[in-house]
């Protein structure tokens, strides 16, 4: 398991105590796993009993496969409409301290825009940014984080999962490609582990919308996750990733 | 410009805004100034001006006139500074206190330009090290 590196770097624009937290997933490429953070995340927040407001802006998604299928609670927000990321401040309008956002696969573009817009305002009245990256061994998954920081630059902190979706994973064009260190030495992102999921937790749990934290518990109608073998493991897996969430919590909190 | 085109240009009308947000323009910059998204900006107008607008015309309002501060940017310079650019390397005295009016600007201190902190070039494919 990779060493969890955390080395705060405070955006330059940060002018105002932070008062609000946007976390948001870069949701450049598609099948690597942004949903699945997300919805660890939420069970980290959930069980240190710190409110958030879910956005689930995946408008590219099946219902099944984006955050409102898990947490109806979720609002679904189109952000290619003229409001649509507008709806991150409209949250905090009201009242939300934090706000996790789920970014469907295509949706740099308009996000690049929105932050060009209005990240300048915003920073001043004290709403702060994380973007969350996820890498795979899949060398486009690193191009898009890259993508996506280009862009960003440092009006954001940046985390990044290095999430293996494949047994064993092996992140050589994350760890040892030129632009990926540049990145690295610029905005020392907070780096950390996400271990390999067994299929036969994985699978069910998107087919029916279940969290780990749900399968952890028992929490849930399905037979299947009702014995002991997953719910054992579902809970491992909980518990590493919120240990790696607690450990970079300050890119997590106003 | 001689006399007779001068007459010409200043015989062509203003355009008159054609928004009905026009007059509110102000407004409307100052809100957005204060993180007021366009849903609250509509609720706002129909609220204290009575005036009815969907908030995707508003965006569309904010958008256009963006565009315009940019491309004002990229409009020629006016008489003076192109002249002065012209005498840069010949005879500033005889553009008298254009030139110096110009020297003056050319002193005051340029604001800043921060450089990214990171360029990622998307048309490369990725190096090893």
């Amino acid at each position: 398991m990779s060493k969890i590196k955390t080395e705060i770097i405070e955006p330059e624009s940060r002018t105002a105590q932070a008062i609000h937290r946007v976390i948001f997933t870069m949701g450049g490429k598609g099948g690597v796993g942004k949903t699945g953070i997300v919805l660890a995340l939420t069970d980290w927040f959930r069980s240190n009993g710190i409110p958030i407001t879910l956005l689930d802006l995946d408008t590219e998604n099946k219902a099944r496969g984006s955050l409102q299928h898990y947490f109806a609670e979720a609002r679904k927000v189109d952000i290619r409409t003229h409001e649509g990321l507008d709806a991150l401040i409209d949250s905090i309008d009201d009242g939300a301290e934090i706000v996790l956002a789920d970014m469907g696969a295509g949706s740099g573009q308009v996000t690049y825009q929105w932050f060009d817009a209005m990240h300048e305002d915003l920073a001043e009245t004290g709403v702060v940014f994380t973007a969350i990256g996820v890498v795979t061994p899949d060398p486009a998954s690193v191009e898009s984080v890259l993508s996506w920081a280009n862009r960003l630059q440092d009006r954001v902190q940046y985390v990044i999962v290095e999430n293996s979706i494949t047994q064993p994973a092996d992140f050589h064009y994350w760890k040892n490609t030129e632009q990926a260190q540049r990145f690295r030495d610029a905005f020392h992102p907070a780096i950390i582990p996400a271990e390999h999921r067994s299929a036969k937790i994985e699978n069910p749990a998107r087919q029916h919308g279940v969290t780990l934290g749900q399968i952890a518990g028992k929490k849930t109608d399905l037979p299947e996750f009702h014995r002991t073998i997953p719910s054992a493991r579902a809970q491992g897996y909980l518990r590493r990733l919120c240990d790696s969430f607690d450990s970079v919590k300050e890119f997590f909190l106003p | 410009m001689d006399d007779a085109l001068r007459q010409l240009v200043d015989a062509e009308p203003e355009t008159t805004p054609r928004s009905k947000l026009e007059p509110y323009y102000d407004v409307i910059r100052e809100l957005r100034r204060k993180r007021r998204t366009y849903k609250r900006i509509s609720q706002f107008l129909a609220e204290h001006v009575h005036l009815s607008v969907a908030p995707s015309t508003i965006h569309a309002f904010v958008a256009v006139r963006a565009r315009r501060r940019e491309r004002l940017l990229k409009e020629l310079p006016d008489q003076a500074t192109a002249n002065a650019r012209v005498l840069e390397n010949g005879d500033p005295v005889a553009n008298g206190g254009s030139s110096r009016a110009i020297e003056e600007l050319r002193q005051k201190p340029r604001p800043e330009v921060r450089k990214p902190r990171y360029h990622y070039d998307e048309n490369e494919p990725l190096t090893l090290r």
